[in-house]
């Protein structure tokens, strides 16, 4: 037994020794992308945030003196500010639940690989593919009546359209349009690659117990769904706040101030009027909004399956 | 530096959000002040020899056909100086940002910038535009000739200039005028356009009805409007530069924002309160609209053979007037020096050479640069012979316009807090001529908030 204990005795701190030198070496391989990380990240972000704490205006270089809370008592009492966030919850909710609904039901749609499926699902992955800017001007020309098809051709039908990007009910409309069209396919995608990875048994046994399409989607497809949708919707939502080149090319925030989101509140004040200390408070708050809405549908639509 | 035993992920982040904020202090205050500006030194290329054969320069300009002028005449230049310059062109909005930042960041990547009419307020008074006396000091009296300083109209060079001292050279001059449907406007029983905008109020509807809308415009709506609130006695503010006490909510304001935004909502093309230039030259052009109020340089789109159909039917006039007097509007955009450029002389050559008689005149002549700052071009023969159009002395009028101009009304605009206030502006006009807020709303919302915006600037302004 001497012997035997002589053996394991000294293994212990070479046990130690071992992972900690793992450790170590993790975290060597780990430093280059960590620095990285840093460098384009948590840098700029700290940046940042410190000059949200200044007033800083790009042609008086003085002004970069510390401030304390003064850009958010600004903010609390800047109407404009105010009516960006509630451009912003429409516009968001707006898209991200027409994305969700429309991409669902391609997606089912092209799960059932009908004829053409090849096709079409190559056609609609199009609007994903293009650049934000394209998608912008295609779209600025269809709403703009004196060089648009789409006007011309319901004057040619008698079927008058107010011009929508000037409309203070459709202007915002018109916004969504244009992102639902350009992002749906991406839903779709997401969720076509999660409705062919679901299990078949749960289906088969529910169709064997005489469950209607409608049943199965709604008791069997849609929880199996719900990590999917979940990251969609996530995905989505933290795009739909970053929607500026339609608002900056189809209306630039007007007619009035309908169109202006909080983003392109902030590009006004930071590279129009140069005030890029307030601009930097508008992100930051914009920023920690979206990390709550984040949590909140990660913690509202879940990401854990559960099947009755 | 000892590491600890363990380096648990908590320690890791105390440790990393800790280096983080202090590089970050490190950078707010790296940035701190723009590195002083190299003085100007040495002297003129011309008056010695090409003593400056070999040095490259950057041009930052936006997109013009004025852009096309100076580099087909670039080898002149070139063989002159032995300067070469490499130009970058964006369109106005993306100028407007990357000038900005270009010049607050003063890396000097830029040598010759194009100084925007209603920055020029703000850049000159953050330093941001090398003063050009000295430059101008040096020439020798038979370059002082052969520049003749003298022939830029006055109204050009008025926004550059800040007493004696001057920080850019002017290129273009937009001035407003009307292009109309000579055709349209008889039928409509009217021998010409009208004279004042109470009178072209009225009009309107009698235009209008003869199947096209009555009126165009762009939709920088801030550009716009002055022409109409000037001439009933308003301005953005009480007394520019001196007193910007904004007085939006005023009866001038509150009369001609009523008659622009009916003229926006009513009597112009769908969408008429914004419509992008070439959008509102497509308008004309196509016969759509029977009137164009703009800047000279859009209204030429509308006669241009190869992009207008109805160009042999159009005529311009002087904007009409109002019962304070007749306020046409100037923008004009020139060339200054970076502050930060290391090869200000170079610079200086190129802006002198691109503003040049020469220059300035071949752009008239091949490029339809009419829209252009010297009064010898203007008055040159050869241009008035080629832009009189349907009998109307389109470079004498351009010229009235901008001497017109020069005579003060335009400080409005070159007061550093424009911008904001401007864009502004727009917001209420197109509030108004969409339904969404009264006229008295709009502007009484509109002055509160230009007061907030020229008081967070630390501009005093009396309530």
């Amino acid at each position: 037994m001497a012997d035997v204990g002589a053996l394991v005795a000294p293994a212990v701190p070479r046990a130690a020794g071992w992972a900690r030198s793992r450790r170590l070496w993790f975290g060597a391989l780990l430093a280059p992308a960590l620095v990285v990380l840093t460098a384009v990240t948590i840098l700029p972000f700290c940046y940042l945030v410190v000059t949200s704490f200044t007033p800083l205006d790009l042609t008086k270089p003085q002004s970069r003196v510390f401030a304390g809370l003064l850009n958010y008592r600004e903010l609390i009492q800047d109407d404009r500010f105010w009516n960006s966030l509630v451009v912003q919850a429409k516009l968001s909710v707006a898209t991200v639940v027409l994305q969700l609904a429309i991409g669902l039901a391609l997606a089912l749609l092209l799960q059932r690989r009908l004829p053409g499926f090849e096709l079409a699902r190559t056609a609609l992955f199009i609007p994903m593919v293009l650049p934000p800017v394209v998608v912008a001007i295609l779209w600025k020309v269809l709403f703009t009546p004196d060089i648009s098809i789409v006007y011309w051709a319901l004057g040619l039908l008698g079927l008058q359209q107010t011009p929508w990007l000037v409309d203070p009910v459709m202007a915002l409309w018109a916004i969504i349009v244009g992102d639902v069209w350009e992002w749906t396919p991406f839903v779709m995608l997401i969720l076509l690659a999660a409705l062919q990875m679901l299990p078949e048994e749960p289906l088969e046994a529910a169709r064997i117990d005489g469950a209607s399409g409608w049943q199965s989607l709604r008791y069997i497809v849609l929880p199996l769904l719900k990590p999917a949708i979940a990251v969609a919707a996530l995905f989505r939502f933290i795009d739909s706040v970053k929607a500026f080149p339609l608002i900056f090319i189809m209306t630039s925030g007007g007619p009035g101030t309908v169109t202006e989101a909080t983003n392109y509140y902030a590009y006004l004040e930071g590279f129009s009027y140069t005030l890029v200390g307030y601009s930097s408070a508008i992100i930051v708050v914009m920023l920690t909004l979206t990390l709550l809405i984040s949590w909140a549908i990660i913690k509202g639509i879940g990401m854990q399956v559960e099947v009755e | 530096m000892a590491w600890p035993r363990r380096l648990t992920r908590r320690s890791f982040v105390q440790r990393g959000v800790a280096a983080s904020a202090g590089l970050a202090g490190l950078l707010l205050a790296g940035c701190g002040g723009a590195p002083a500006a190299a003085p100007a030194g040495g002297s003129s290329t011309a008056s010695s020899g090409k003593k400056l054969a070999g040095t490259s320069i950057k041009v930052m300009m936006v997109e013009h056909p004025y852009a096309d002028v100076i580099n087909t005449r670039r080898p002149d230049f070139e063989a002159k100086t032995g300067i070469q310059f490499t130009m970058d062109t964006m369109s106005f909005i993306n100028l407007n940002q990357r000038a900005d930042l270009e010049l607050s960041s003063a890396t000097g990547a830029y040598d010759a910038i194009h100084m925007i009419f209603i920055r020029s307020g703000k850049w000159i008074g953050a330093g941001w535009a090398e003063k050009l006396n000295p430059f101008l000091d040096r020439l020798s009296a038979a370059e002082k000739d052969e520049f003749a300083l003298d022939d830029f109209v006055a109204g050009a060079l008025a926004p550059f200039k800040r007493g004696n001292d001057l920080y850019a050279l002017p290129w273009l001059a937009d001035t407003t005028m009307v292009a109309y449907r000579k055709d349209v406007l008889e039928k409509s029983g009217l021998s010409g356009f009208p004279q004042t905008y109470d009178d072209f109020q009225a009009a309107a509807p009698k235009i209008q009805a003869q199947g096209l809308a009555a009126f165009v415009t762009q939709n920088n709506l801030h550009w716009i409007w002055p022409n109409w609130l000037m001439s009933y006695g308003g301005n953005y503010f009480a007394n520019p530069p001196d007193d910007l006490t904004p007085t939006f909510d005023t009866d001038p304001a509150h009369k001609t924002a009523e008659m622009f935004t009916t003229l926006l909502s009513k009597y112009s093309v769908p969408g008429g309160m914004n419509l992008d230039p070439t959008v509102a030259e497509l308008a004309m052009g196509e016969g759509k609209a029977a009137s164009f109020i703009d800047g000279l340089g859009n209204l030429q789109v509308a006669i241009d053979p190869t992009k207008s159909k109805v160009g042999d039917k159009i005529v311009f006039a002087p904007t009409p007037r109002g019962p304070s007097g007749h306020f046409p509007q100037l923008a004009v955009h020139g060339f200054l020096i970076n502050p930060a450029s290391k090869k200000k002389d170079a610079a200086w050559e190129f802006i002198r050479w691109a503003t040049g008689k020469d220059v300035m005149l071949w752009g008239a002549l091949n490029k339809n640069h009419l829209a252009c700052t010297r009064s010898s071009v203007l008055n040159n023969p050869e241009v008035k012979k080629k832009f009189n159009w349907n009998g109307t002395d389109l470079p004498a009028l351009h010229e009235q316009v901008m001497k017109q101009a020069g005579t003060g009304y335009m400080a409005y605009r070159t007061v550093p807090q424009f911008p904001p206030i401007g864009d502004r502006v727009v917001i209420a006009l197109t509030s108004i001529a969409s339904g969404q807020a009264t006229v008295d709303a709009a502007l009484k919302s509109l002055q509160k908030d230009a007061i907030a915006i020229l008081e967070k600037q630390g501009v005093k302004v009396k309530k």
